[in-house]
């Protein structure tokens, strides 16, 4: 199966005749250039080619649906997953749905030009000019450093005649920040996606990272307290993408473990947030969703109210429903080129957070006391209860409105939905942003009463 | 196992094209992973099957090293990538150092007990099934029951360029089960997951007593509070146990972190890092368990490292070029998730020592604490010294007895204090869990923790 062309008729020959049911295919074809650094020195260079495909078959009066995926790229070899997918559907018992049909698709942003056109140079070029900004720190030196490009290209072929195509481009940086020297030095470990060099500007991201760093060179533990605390976006997506994600679900509605309903107060008025498929260079941007499904706008929370649902092809069609293009390919541990491997859940394209009125620095002055979290550990949510604990790797202490001593060590915990009643204020400028969760736009959020454990 | 015709081409192909070159060393690694899964719950049945394979070579100079991956396997690609990889090497012109193992050939595969492969799916789907009517009848309460089944086999060839030739082919088994539970507002769950590097048996150990278990602590979590915040006196689960093991000693003792200059503990060896009564082991070939294989991605055969002895520091984990660079014997932990990705130093099972007090008696000896239970995942500090572990629930501890259920306990703390704070160490309940374990934020490879229950002091939110 050569698909890199486009060889439709072939492909949809061949499923037609193995399945004789609704099919899919999702097919992706990707290049991959990974420098990783090690000090003023680079420590490797991988370059990946891949293709793989995921096929899925629906059949028509038990809804069964069986799922294969290979790597593999022949006709011979389609045929065979094809068949395989087929006889796991005639096991199984799903309701059933319809795949989408064609439908007429927005244009959306999701590839940078320079990435495009030499990837590897990108990677490159990217890594020495951070490695060159650090260098010049006194009291901070990069231990170990990735940089990452991808050029992805996605394309769904399914029964109903449904044939679309997209090229998504991302660059992945991850540096660690050594703090300090000797027994006493710790790190700064961030790590961020981007579809965009400009989004990820080494003279901007990098330099702020320093500040970071250099803001826990004198640090201490927290006390045990409730505080006010300012989380930065990354740490915004981490709590609020897998839990606001999971209960704004049509999958979490109909299992009845949503602790949302419409029209509810569910936030502080402050918090408004879209679920935003089309919002331009987003992580989990694209014209279509995982099934085909054209993406879109969908409002989540305004003012604090719960409004609406997300739902994919499934739900839409079991719970009477319109799709809302949010059937994604997403699994733990799996990369942004290996979602061919999965198969479509009822999940969240951007979670885009609007921002507030106040500058982070004005945010900052207006705390009187309190916490601003750059990192945590691993926040990691239990998306049914929302609850969450983690180390606290790098903050620092706010007091009287400004930013004084870091702040490294002891826990933060609590409920992400009781967090959301307490927003006490948002910064005005959100940006695209991934932590170990993937799909946000987040600002700078300020919260009240937020429990630290520390040494005392 | 599987069918080997197209392992046995690539790898003569590998071997062929890998001969005669005039670099210092390359090797090529060809992987192929099958798997089958099926999910049940209450709104839908899901079986998948995957056939993912790719091929990776690399060479090392003194500008590091360099992969090229492709998940083609056919000659011409396999050409390209290592005419690729030696006209770069040459253009570098520079030796590199490495701690080759002498040069090894085997070809073997983990025995089961019940092989997944003679079972047909139709009777492992049925089973779910009636694992899921099963829980779902035991209370009014639950709202779902998700049952995941998964069998994989891993099939892995190294080929060097100094001779080594090595296949392995490893079964990986997993039956996981999640109930979650509804009372008015409150919703909650709990978690089970049996598995290794075994067959078709693991789905026998779960048995209805262990459903039932899961049942009522999950429904007992609808009633239970936060822990009490702050330094606590806590007692941990063997899985807890296992992952404080593997987030401190383990990952902190990677040598690819101490050549970065990014380990706490690079001039540890031979000092006290632990209380006596701590003893940690690296085993990669721990019979059954998830992290087990036969040789690593170097060409090392698999073996039990100690890495924390009565508290003395005894050994980093090494791979070729950190052995050769630390001039450490080598410890056989190369691995990498599969071909696209690159090979580190990594865990396979780390597990403490049991110990010489019965849990009962350690219980009874502690005024006021916390119980950790039902670890759910770990994280790392390799610099800092710190880390972080998260337990699905617990209990309190009062007068010597365990009262009060708790939910969602997080454990953090300096990882030379929280080990040297160690005053109980449990000989029974030993077990090793089944998990898997990131380098950072990526790059997954099966693993196992355990142990028996320790008695230390840490904070707890």
């Amino acid at each position: 199966m050569e698909n890199q062309g486009g060889d439709r008729m072939n492909i949809t020959a061949v499923l037609d005749k193995t399945t004789q049911a609704q099919w899919e295919i999702y097919i992706q074809h990707s290049t991959r250039t990974d420098v990783q650094l090690r000090g003023s020195k680079r420590e490797a260079l991988i370059r990946q080619e891949n293709t793989g495909y995921g096929v899925r078959v629906i059949l028509p009066r038990s809804g069964g649906a069986g799922v294969g995926y290979s790597s593999c790229n022949s006709d011979k070899d389609l045929e065979a997953t094809a068949r395989r997918a087929h006889d796991l559907a005639k096991l199984n018992r799903s309701p059933f749905f319809e795949l989408p049909a064609k439908r007429k698709l927005l244009q959306t942003k999701t590839a940078d030009r320079r990435i495009l056109t030499d990837s590897e140079r990108v990677a490159k070029d990217y890594a020495d000019e951070a490695q060159a900004l650090i260098s010049e720190e006194k009291d901070i030196s990069l231990t170990y450093g990735k940089v990452r490009t991808y050029v992805v290209e996605n394309q769904i072929i399914n029964s109903r005649g449904l044939a679309c195509k997209s090229v998504g481009t991302y660059l992945y940086v991850e540096m660690t920040l050594k703090i300090g020297s000797g027994t006493s030095a710790t790190e700064f470990w961030p790590s961020r996606y981007s579809r965009r060099v400009s989004d990820l500007e080494p003279t901007n991201i990098i330099l702020e990272w320093l500040k970071i760093a250099r803001s826990c060179l004198k640090r201490h533990p927290p006390r045990t307290k409730q505080t006010t605390m300012i989380l930065s976006p990354a740490v915004v997506c981490d709590i609020f993408v897998p839990t606001i994600g999971f209960h704004s679900s049509a999958e979490a509605l109909n299992l009845n473990l949503s602790a949302f309903k419409e029209h509810q107060h569910v936030a502080s008025e402050e918090l408004t947030i879209v679920d935003d498929g089309l919002y331009p260079y987003g992580l989990r941007t694209n014209s279509f969703d995982d099934e085909g499904q054209p993406q879109e706008k969908t409002r989540l929370i305004e003012k604090g109210v719960f409004k609406n649902y997300l739902y994919d092809q499934l739900h839409a069609q079991t719970m009477d429903a319109k799709p809302t293009g949010n059937g994604i390919r997403t699994g733990f541990g799996i990369d942004v080129d290996e979602r061919y491997q999965t198969i479509p859940a009822n999940d969240n394209t951007n979670l885009t957070f609007s921002g507030g009125d106040q500058s982070l620095e004005e945010l900052i002055q207006d705390t009187k006391d309190g916490l601003m979290i750059y990192q945590a550990a691993w926040l990691n949510p239990d998306r049914i209860t929302t609850r969450f604990g983690s180390e606290i790797r790098n903050a620092q202490e706010i007091k009287n409105g400004e930013l004084v001593e870091g702040v490294v060590g002891g826990s933060l915990s609590g409920s992400a939905f009781e967090l959301m009643k307490g927003i006490s204020g948002i910064s005005d400028r959100p940006e695209v942003v991934s932590g170990y969760a993937f799909g946000c736009v987040a600002p700078y959020i300020r919260l009240e009463g937020v429990q630290i454990s520390g040494s005392s | 196992m599987v069918n080997n015709r197209e392992s046995d081409s690539v790898i003569g192909d590998l071997q062929e094209l890998l001969r005669g070159g005039d670099l210092p060393y390359v090797d090529g690694l060809y992987d192929w992973q099958t798997q089958l899964a099926i999910r049940k719950n209450k709104e839908r049945e899901n079986t998948s099957s995957k056939s993912i394979k790719g091929v990776s070579v690399r060479s090392h100079s003194e500008s590091g090293w360099t992969y090229s991956s492709s998940n083609k396997v056919d000659r011409s690609t396999v050409r390209k990538l290592i005419n690729q990889l030696k006209k770069e090497t040459r253009r570098s012109n520079a030796k590199s150092k490495l701690a080759l193992p002498d040069p090894v050939k085997i070809d073997t595969k983990t025995p089961v007990k019940k092989d997944p492969l003679e079972i047909p799916i139709e009777e492992k789907l049925q089973r779910l099934r009636e694992i899921y009517d099963l829980a779902r009848q035991m209370d009014s309460r639950i709202v779902d029951v998700r049952v995941a089944y998964a069998e994989t086999v891993t099939d892995r060839a190294l080929v060097t360029s100094n001779g080594t030739q090595a296949r392995q082919l490893i079964p990986r088994t997993r039956i996981s089960m999640e109930i979650v539970v509804k009372e008015d507002i409150v919703t909650d769950s709990d978690n089970l997951s049996l598995g290794g590097t075994v067959g078709y048996e693991v789905v026998d150990d779960l048995t209805e007593e262990k459903i039932s278990e899961l049942v009522k602590s999950a429904v007992e979590q609808l009633k239970a509070v936060a822990p009490p915040t702050g330094v606590q006196t806590v007692i941990l689960d063997p899985g807890t146990v296992g992952t404080v093991c593997h987030e401190s000693f383990g990952h902190g003792l990677e040598a690819d972190q101490a050549l970065r200059g990014r380990s706490y503990l690079k001039d540890m060896l031979g000092k006290t890092v632990a209380s006596d009564l701590v003893t940690i082991y690296e085993d990669s070939s721990l019979e059954g368990a998830n992290g087990s294989y036969h040789f690593d991605d170097d060409g090392v055969k698999s073996r039990k490292n100690t890495l924390v002895e009565n508290g003395v520091l005894v050994s980093f984990l090494h791979d070729i070029e950190t052995g050769a660079a630390m001039n450490a014997p080598l410890t056989g932990s190369s691995r990498t998730q599969n071909a696209a990705h690159r090979r580190f130093i990594r865990m396979s099972n780390t597990y403490a020592k049991p110990g010489e007090r019965k849990l009962d008696d350690i219980v009874r000896d502690t005024k006021r604490g916390v119980m950790m239970m039902r670890w759910q995942f770990g994280i790392e500090d390799p610099l800092g010294g710190g880390m972080q572990v998260v337990s699905k629930k617990g209990y309190i501890i009062e007068n010597g007895v365990t009262t009060n259920p708790l939910k969602s306990i997080t454990l953090t703390g300096r990882v030379l204090e929280v080990l040297g704070n160690v005053d109980a160490v449990s000989s029974d309940g030993f077990f090793v869990d089944p998990g898997t374990c990131g380098k950072g934020p990526e790059d997954y490879v099966p693993v196992g923790s355990g142990g028996t229950w320790w008695r230390t002091k840490a904070v707890i939110g």
